[in-house]
């Protein structure tokens, strides 16, 4: 059997990336680490060159669709969960990556090139996490049981606040206990900041974490495997052995470098 | 001198042999061989390999024996760029913006192309002989390996299977990249005479073999015995044992000499 967090990714055995994005009223309060731009528009910026990022890399032949070796989902929350995919994807909570590709709101030009927008900013009600993170089990349970030999799933939560909707423990400890036979489910943390507190990426204990909600989320969040440390060296970041998938007073650029260590997998794609 | 070559491939993945993304070409009367080997993460890879390779075979300049080092790069480097502007010529429409931004990002390939040609009577190191003089140029990681009585006499450019990473050199299609990749350009020359042999390889196979040599030797021996079938064989072998990783695989065998087989020449 392949090692844990081995499984190469093709047609065959594709990966799952589902993104859980806070939507909620304070998501309009300004990103650290940005001249004027909200929580909001900071996330929706970062998920958006993420998912350009993941298609580019499917994109091999001419006139095809990208290759399908992942399935993306996106969930967004401020009273319920809902998912945010729109278009002719309006509703799915998963779908290919060339379905996406192909679903996109818009796509501006601004002289470099074609440049697709999925996904507005959206600041707005409460923050129905533990919704989303419930949706996100059941959506990566149903893959991981019709994937049973494929790289474990991957979500992402990026919030800047508590749940309003209960105890997100629960529903954290689920996720995490589903597997394929390549390993458990990978449930990583973003919680953002508006402040200038600096922030904590990647932490292997709980010692130096401001608070006790702080504290729950990284207990929330997965050890990072040996493939995505290797990426944060490669990119120069330090990183202990049991590093966990948990940022914490995230400002823009700690998001967009956690985005890129926790899709790190591009040495696992077919090639 | 007469010249056979004989080209063995194995797709990444055997039940899908159209998107194998490696590219092999020659031309036994030119004495031109070339492997290349599409970018991983490229859009139309294994298209600009086979495009490269081609062109290679069938248009590349003759090294000039009086050109000094710097005129024969100065050559090499703008043959490259006429192969690179043709591409960007000739790319298909784009149907979606996802086409528009792959042919903007570009294609990219590791590039290996062999030379052999009758020297001057005066280049000759040994005057008597039926010695050939032979140019390699390589971006990348695609090798050639020179044998003789079974033995390696040298091999190019990557000497060590340890030297291979997951990065390599690579000629981009892209203009704004193309400078970078040319300035990786490697270019090797040397003498072979009637019985060696020349293998070019893409890199999972030559880092497989130049790791498999270090602990047996007699891997260069015996590696043209294997036909087209019992390679395909070998490398399933080496697949499900972890010795060679899950790539396109390109072998080709270049002999010189050879009205004889394989088996004469050892």
């Amino acid at each position: 059997m392949d090692a844990k967090y081995s499984r190469r990714f093709d047609r065959r055995n594709p990966g799952c990336l589902l993104f859980l994005l806070d939507q909620s009223g304070s998501m309009s309060e300004p990103m650290a680490g940005t001249r004027a731009m909200s929580k909001a528009d900071g996330v929706a910026h970062a998920v958006n060159d993420l998912l350009l990022t993941i298609v580019r890399r499917c994109v091999k032949d001419a006139g095809q669709s990208p290759r399908h070796y992942y399935d993306i989902g996106v969930i967004g929350y401020g009273n319920e969960a809902l998912p945010l995919l729109t278009g002719p994807l309006t509703g799915r909570k998963l779908a290919s990556v060339g379905e996406i590709a192909d679903a996109v709101l818009r796509v501006e030009d601004r002289g470099e090139g074609p440049l697709p927008v999925w996904f507005e900013p959206v600041a707005k009600g409460r923050t129905a996490m533990c919704s989303a993170l419930e949706m996100a089990g059941r959506v990566a349970s149903g893959w991981v049981r019709a994937h049973p030999g494929s790289f474990p799933p991957i979500i992402i939560n990026i919030s800047d606040g508590k749940p309003t909707d209960g105890d997100p423990t629960i529903w954290s400890e689920r996720i995490r206990k589903l597997h394929t036979n390549n390993g458990n489910v990978l449930l990583f943390n973003i919680n953002l900041s508006s402040g200038a507190s600096r922030p904590i990426s990647f932490p292997a204990v709980d010692d130096d974490l401001p608070d006790d909600y702080s504290g729950l989320l990284f207990h929330m969040s997965s050890e990072l495997p040996e493939i995505m440390r290797e990426q944060a060296r490669a990119m120069n970041i330090p990183i202990a052995s049991k590093a966990r998938g948990f940022v914490c007073n995230a400002d823009m650029s700690a998001v967009i470098r956690a985005l890129e260590i926790g899709t790190s997998l591009e040495s696992l794609e077919e090639y | 001198m007469r010249l056979r070559a004989q080209v063995y491939s194995v797709p990444k993945d055997p039940e899908s042999p159209h998107e194998w993304e490696d590219a092999a070409a020659f031309s036994e009367r030119h004495g031109r061989f070339a492997v290349c080997d599409g970018a991983a993460a490229a859009y139309r890879a294994g298209d600009w390999a086979r495009a490269l390779a081609d062109a290679y075979v069938n248009d590349f300049p003759a090294p000039d024996a009086a050109a000094t080092v710097d005129t024969r790069a100065r050559q090499l480097a703008g043959w490259f760029r006429t192969q690179t502007e043709a591409w960007r010529a000739a790319q298909p429409p784009a149907k979606a913006w996802y086409h528009e931004d792959a042919t903007a990002a570009g294609s990219a390939a590791a590039f290996l192309g062999l030379q052999i040609t009758r020297p001057p009577v005066d280049r000759l190191t040994d005057q008597s002989s039926d010695e050939v003089e032979w140019e390699a140029v390589a971006v990348g990681d695609c090798c050639l390996f020179h044998l003789r009585a079974g033995q390696l006499r040298r091999s190019f450019p990557i000497t060590s299977a340890s030297d291979f990473n997951r990065r390599p050199d690579l000629v981009p299609t892209a203009e704004t990249r193309l400078e970078r990749g040319l300035a990786r350009l490697r270019t090797a020359r040397g003498f072979a005479r009637p019985g060696d042999a020349f293998v070019l390889a893409s890199d999972a196979m030559s880092e497989s073999m130049l790791a498999a040599a270090d602990a047996d030797p007699r891997l260069w021996s015996w590696i043209g015995f294997y036909g087209p079938e019992a390679f395909v064989n070998l490398i399933i072998d080496l697949r499900s044992n972890g010795a060679i990783r899950v790539d396109d695989v390109t072998l080709m065998i270049v002999q010189l000499g050879a009205d004889q087989t394989w088996r004469d020449l050892w």
